[in-house]
């Protein structure tokens, strides 16, 4: 089925989700969706971003030294991709640090710029950048999966080389990056203490509810992150006009991977099957039936990806494919059309006029 | 919510020039006349809008929210622009502590929240929207004459924001931002797909352009909204991207007043960290350093200003007035949660003296010596 009639929203601006004033929507226990999904969607998620990223670690090492095989570093790089897929929608907290988000994944690179500083970087051999601090230190654009991917699957690196001892390096910088914020999602941590404490302190957040909202923003930014960045945007208007290489991974081909994996992360984190998630929220708000049609979309849209192949790069012209990717574009949409529109007020929350409407 | 404007004004009438409450903070206020001061726009945590020194020393009410703050160079009177769409300006005596009067804007026009003096302090300039057309202007009022409208010149821009005077005070420095809005969208931007943002040095003795400077072609959604000006001269630009929300671009820029504008490395963690926005810029007292803060980043970045190399990133929650330190290679800043900071070049805060009552800063803090 088709949902695109309903759309109207390409470039729309990014939202922000800002809590009205306590008691708003009195008798949803916002406290209780914002710990559910610290403890039961964030936490398990950069834990297990933590494990993957240090077999990516150990793997890399090993073809460095020619103990481990290049497909096998290539496969090791699809389970870590696939792990940061599930928790790249939390632009909250950690990942919004040290422009962790960007050192991990710089993308879209509209300009290029990994291609353009990687060649430097193996052109110049600077021995800083096989050190931690080197290549935490460098250039964001080197330092995370697109470098890595180019060094993978573009023009595969050679054991011994300098190309694979940044690969190892790079390697090393994601396990680093993923122990810090898997630290930070746990229990205990001054991160979690500010979240789930919300009016104890002095500089974080003032009330549950705009724990919520951060919550809420990030999940809406994420349904129109796939739908307009991954999906629609190397689609193009039409197959003559489509442009593949605007999409994520293109070169490891699993553009598409990358989109199934997101709905499936958006789907726990709107939480249809939680007792306390949004979708829960929702129902104890009234909003029952806002619940089940955001969720239903979500839903679709992780359904229709299932269908399609892991690879967008070598099918973007056919014309089943094409069809089948803008529905998938177009359930995600209209999931965040009806959030903003009829979810948000529901949890007594609203477009700030913050991030909107700035001077 | 668009603002009514009459019924903005009349409320006026009725707010007393509100220093009020506590004498011994007025008495201490002019005992201390000599220390420079920190002067803001605020929200109360309990409602209503203001504008005033951290220490409540000066406190006037205002009729809506403030937002940038016009100090003459005499440092006795200050200005309080209403924010865009401002229908007024509160001019404010700071000696006394008082609200001398209150400008309005005429009809067909508002203010866009930031004005500035001439170098002399006789002339009062402030940005303003011709709103029926677009077109940007700078109000001219008369200082010794009771604020006195006398005329306007072009901004040679849509959207006029930022307003500062050049070092050698011969020119005025317009940040036009580009966007078009109408009062009667409320803030809706009407013109952001042919949008062309520019700086430009704008002649004091006959408002002729001087030169201009705009972000490159493909960049020409980077809306420059605020200035600020260096001890050496040197401008820096503080801009706020408009186009598509995930592309990475330069938001920290500085100018010599010639040639095009100097962007800083868009990928670095600093820039990145902004968020798309800056909500203020500026150069610590010896124009070494700038910084930015974005209350939509939550987050404030601290660039070396010759070659905009990024020195520090910090996590600041609504994080947005921002001026030069009392100390070299330091600033202060301010958070619309309340808390007022002073961060030096490695992004290190301290915080400053707790504010009489708690305050909610509006987005710019200006020095009065």
């Amino acid at each position: 089925m088709l949902r695109r009639d309903v759309l109207g929203l390409m470039g729309a601006l990014p939202l922000a989700l800002a809590a009205l004033p306590r008691g708003a929507c009195a008798g949803v226990d916002l406290q209780a969706v914002n710990e559910d999904i610290a403890r039961n969607h964030a936490a398990p998620g950069y834990a297990d971003f933590l494990w993957v990223a240090s077999a990516l670690k150990e793997t890399l090492a090993g073809l460095n030294d020619d103990s481990v095989s290049l497909s096998d570093s290539q496969v090791t790089f699809g389970h870590a991709m696939d792990s940061w897929m599930l928790v790249q929608h939390l632009r909250i907290g950690p990942s919004q640090l040290d422009a962790r988000e960007f050192r991990i994944e710089y993308w879209p690179d509209k300009r290029n710029r990994v291609d353009r500083q990687l060649a430097e970087a193996l052109e110049q051999e600077r021995p800083e950048l096989l050190e931690p601090e080197g290549i935490a230190g460098t250039s964001v654009a080197i330092q995370g999966f697109p470098a890595l991917e180019r060094l993978l699957f573009v023009d595969p690196v050679v054991p011994g080389s300098y190309g694979a001892a940044l690969a190892a390096s790079i390697g090393a910088n994601l396990q680093a990056i993923a122990a810090e914020m898997a630290a930070a999602w746990s229990p205990g941590s001054a991160f979690l203490d500010d979240l789930l404490k919300p009016g104890s302190s002095e500089t974080a957040y003032a009330d549950a509810g705009q724990v919520t909202g951060h919550f809420l923003t990030a999940l809406a930014t994420q349904l129109e992150f796939v739908a307009q960045r991954k999906l629609l945007g190397p689609l193009g208007e039409s197959a003559e006009a489509a442009r593949p290489r605007l999409a994520e991974s293109w070169r490891s081909r699993r553009s598409l991977r990358n989109a199934r994996v997101n709905a499936m992360a958006l789907d726990d984190f709107f939480g249809a099957g939680s007792q306390s998630r949004f979708a829960a929220a929702l129902q104890e708000a009234g909003a029952g039936e806002a619940a089940q049609e955001i969720g239903g979309r979500i839903l679709a849209a992780g359904e229709v990806l299932t269908g399609l192949p892991d690879d967008l790069y070598d099918h973007v012209a056919e014309p089943e494919f094409r069809e089948s990717v803008g529905d998938a574009a177009a359930w995600l949409d209209d999931a965040r059309r009806l959030m903003v529109r009829d979810g948000a007020p529901a949890l007594g929350l609203n477009l700030g006029f913050n991030s909107l409407d700035g001077d | 919510m668009a603002i009514d404007r009459r019924s903005a004004l009349t409320g006026m009438v009725a707010v007393p020039a509100a220093m009020l409450t506590l004498p011994h903070l007025a008495a201490d206020a002019l005992a201390s006349a000599a220390q420079p001061r920190l002067l803001g726009a605020w929200e109360a945590p309990e409602g209503g809008f203001g504008a005033g020194t951290p220490d409540g020393a000066i406190a006037v009410s205002l009729p809506d929210r403030g937002h940038d703050i016009a100090v003459a160079p005499d440092g006795r009177t200050a200005v309080v622009f209403g924010r865009r769409p401002g229908f007024f300006a509160a001019v404010i005596d700071l000696d006394n502590a008082m609200l001398l009067t209150m400008l309005e804007s005429p009809q067909g026009r508002h203010f866009y929240g930031h004005g500035a003096f001439s170098p002399d302090g006789t002339l009062l300039f402030a940005t303003e929207n011709a709103y029926q057309t677009g077109e940007g202007r700078l109000a001219i009022y008369d200082a010794r004459d009771g604020f006195r409208r006398v005329g306007d010149w072009p901004s040679y821009g849509i959207g006029p924001h930022d307003l500062a005077v050049s070092r050698d005070g011969t020119a005025l420095i317009a940040a036009n931002g580009g966007v078009r809005t109408h009062p009667d969208h409320d803030r809706e931007k009407l013109n952001l797909d042919t949008m062309g943002p520019s700086v430009a040095l704008i002649a004091l003795a006959d408002g002729s352009l001087i030169g201009q400077a705009r972000p490159p072609q493909d960049w020409h959604q980077l809306s420059t909204r605020h200035v600020w000006v260096a001890p050496d001269g040197r401008i820096a630009v503080g801009m706020q991207w408009e186009g598509d929300p995930f592309e990475m671009v330069p938001l920290v820029a500085t100018w010599d007043g010639r040639g095009e504008l100097f962007l800083c490395d868009e990928g670095e963690p600093a820039n990145l960290a902004l968020k798309g926005y800056t909500g203020a810029i500026a150069f610590d007292p010896t124009g070494t350093i700038i910084a930015a803060t974005s209350p939509q980043g939550h987050s404030a970045g601290i660039w070396r200003a010759h070659d905009l190399t990024p020195l520090s990133s910090i996590p600041v929650p609504e994080v947005c007035g921002l001026c030069p330190g009392a100390a070299p290679e330091t600033f202060v800043m301010s958070s619309a949660l309340g808390g007022l900071w002073s961060v030096d070049a490695n992004g290190t805060q301290h915080a400053l003296a707790q504010e009489i009552p708690a305050r909610l800063w509006d987005n710019h803090l200006r020095w009065v010596a």
